[in-house]
């Protein structure tokens, strides 16, 4: 099973419903995910889901994580096609 | 860290003397005047719950590296500042209304660095004393009231002038083991729904005012502490039973005078004893985290904003242009309140203590803004909502057969939208411009952290006139003067 850690950014002023996007995306997971933090440790992925295009949160996280961060700025893309990176990323990919 | 459920029970066990409406209100907590201000408090602790805000609602100690809720936190760096306007946007967007607990926050952080220089200047030890205090505050994820304006009697005289002595809280006895105090805080926001009161003076002092130059915290039931309420417009709204008509059905804020009728302070509790020549820079400072506060307002306004293009549309007026023109304009005036406390965040500084407070002439632009911006969104609100706002009868109307069947009809908008929900959303920007809500959004816009003179006395204090006059003569080719 996948171990991934899911990130949020605080969500001053969200374009869009993240809680909700992130609920689409794992309904459309084809395979069961651990979902963890990013304070635990061994984790494969992190999904940093974030409400704009501020890189307020990105920056540190992209910089300290030693694993593949997948960023989400917008809620456009098809549920199914993010469930299909996450499952399909692998460590030491660039994103 | 507490959640909501555990602050509700905590607020519950203490024993406030509240009165409102010339009676003693013996569980302010289930009072329906007082709640909704309750449950917008509580939402600063269930934010700080949910993992797609605590980014921003939680920080790291600097005392014990512990997690804690962002309201008690001393601000480490930019980012802290930054993360602190966020929050208030978050928050004012969540409650559409003030949530009380910024205030505190604003105190604790002005007192890190005031506590800080005096120990410095006088080898006194406030500040180990106040750090003592902060880890309490951190560890109990309390609410602090930041009590800072004394009802002041005549404007024209110092506080040791005055005909009657208590128009500035003051010290009226020293004992071994503390201080007695006795005076009044005008205007104090979420007094009741606080834990803690925080006490500091409210104007710079010389020293013939010395025994009003007192800091101290107790907590918020010690004996000899009165609380009347502030009335709002329209808060027996909420006696009534039904919600639609307050407008916004879960929050709202309140206010409260609190006396100090010879109260007790222990010296652990004491963070400024007459040293009145930092009484300036305590109110300074804690006026200016308290102007980049004004970033709630922000928030507020994204609900305005919202339920304005929501009338729009329900109306049958949406499309029109000047009705978009007036949505862009209201925007623009939003964004540019939010350009402000980010503004100001972002130029903040390190004081000696550590502890990084904002841009003081920009926080104080920010706060001048909010003091005029507000009532213009406010203004563009009323005029897209018509008058319907204000004239349409109750629920109770709504609700009788006798008299709904006919609002139903007359009162229709859009034929999709049914003729309650146009009425939700003229209560609620009637609530915000002139109901309940107007005070934080309005009154409050005005006159919270400073009218708007002491902005500009502020805002003069700290410009730099001589680098506009050096620039400008050397454009025009003359020799720079110092």
């Amino acid at each position: 099973m996948r171990k991934i850690a899911l990130k949020y950014c605080g969500g001053c002023n969200p374009r869009y419903d993240r809680v909700r996007y992130y609920q689409r995306i794992l309904d459309a997971l084809q395979e069961e995910v651990q979902w963890v933090s990013v304070e635990d440790d061994d984790y494969e992925l992190v999904l940093l889901i974030k409400g704009c295009e501020a890189s307020c949160l990105e920056t540190k996280i992209t910089k300290t994580s030693a694993v593949p961060v997948l960023i989400i700025r917008e809620d456009c893309r098809e549920p199914a096609e993010i469930a299909e990176m996450l499952l399909a990323v692998k460590r030491g990919d660039d994103y | 860290m507490m959640t909501a459920a555990q602050y509700e029970e905590s607020i519950r066990k203490l024993n406030l003397q509240v009165y409102m409406f010339g009676k003693r209100v013996e569980n302010p907590v289930d009072n329906p005047i007082i709640r909704p201000s309750m449950q917008a408090v509580a939402k600063t602790y269930e934010l700080a719950e949910r993992r797609e805000h605590e980014d921003i609602m939680i920080a790291s100690s600097h005392l014990t590296g512990k997690k804690i809720n962002r309201f008690t936190h001393i601000h480490q760096s930019l980012e802290d500042l930054i993360k602190k306007s966020k929050m208030g946007r978050l928050l004012g967007r969540e409650t559409g209304c003030c949530f009380q607990r910024c205030v505190g926050m604003d105190a604790l952080n002005a007192l890190s660095i005031t506590t800080f220089n005096i120990d410095q200047k006088h080898k006194t030890s406030y500040y180990n004393r106040f750090v003592k205090y902060l880890e309490y505050v951190q560890n109990n994820d309390l609410v602090c009231d930041g009590a800072m304006t004394d009802p002041k009697g005549d404007r024209s005289l110092a506080p040791h002038q005055q005909s009657d002595p208590d128009m500035y809280l003051h010290i009226v006895e020293e004992r071994k083991d503390g201080i007695v105090v006795r005076g009044a805080k005008a205007h104090q926001t979420g007094a009741v729904n606080s834990h803690e009161i925080i006490v500091m003076p409210t104007i710079a002092m010389s020293e013939q005012d010395k025994d009003y130059a007192v800091t101290f915290s107790l907590p918020s039931d010690t004996r000899g502490i009165v609380y009347i309420m502030g009335r709002q417009s329209c808060d027996t709204r909420k006696l009534e039973g039904e919600t639609m008509d307050r407008g916004n059905v879960l929050f709202g804020g309140h206010e409260a005078l609190v006396v100090f009728d010879n109260v007790f302070v222990p010296w652990e509790r004491v963070f400024m004893f007459r040293e009145y020549e930092f009484a300036g820079e305590l109110v300074e400072n804690f006026a200016s985290y308290h102007r980049q506060s004004y970033a709630c307002k922000v928030g507020v306004g994204d609900v305005l904003i919202g339920a304005t293009q929501l009338i729009a549309e329900y109306n049958g007026a949406g499309k029109a242009s000047h009705v978009k023109d007036k949505i862009i304009e209201m925007n623009h005036l939003n964004e540019t309140l939010y350009c402000g406390c980010i503004a100001c965040a972002s130029e903040g500084s390190r004081k000696p203590s550590g502890t990084f407070l904002v841009n003081t002439l920009l926080a104080n632009v920010h706060k001048q803004n909010i003091t005029r911006f507000p009532y213009e969104i406010g203004r563009l609100a009323q005029d897209i909502a018509g008058g319907l706002m204000v004239t349409m009868p109750s629920e109770q109307d709504l609700k009788a057969p006798e008299t709904g069947k006919w609002i139903k009809k007359y009162l229709q908008g859009r034929a999709d939208i049914p003729a309650e929900e146009r009425m939700r959303i003229l209560r609620l920007i009637e609530n915000i411009t002139l109901g309940t809500a107007a005070v934080g959004y309005l009154t409050e816009s005005m006159h919270g952290a400073g009218s708007p003179q002491a902005q500009r006395i502020m805002i003069s204090r700290t410009v730099n006139m001589k680098e506009k006059r050096k620039a400008a003569r050397k454009l025009v080719g003359l020799e720079e003067k110092d």
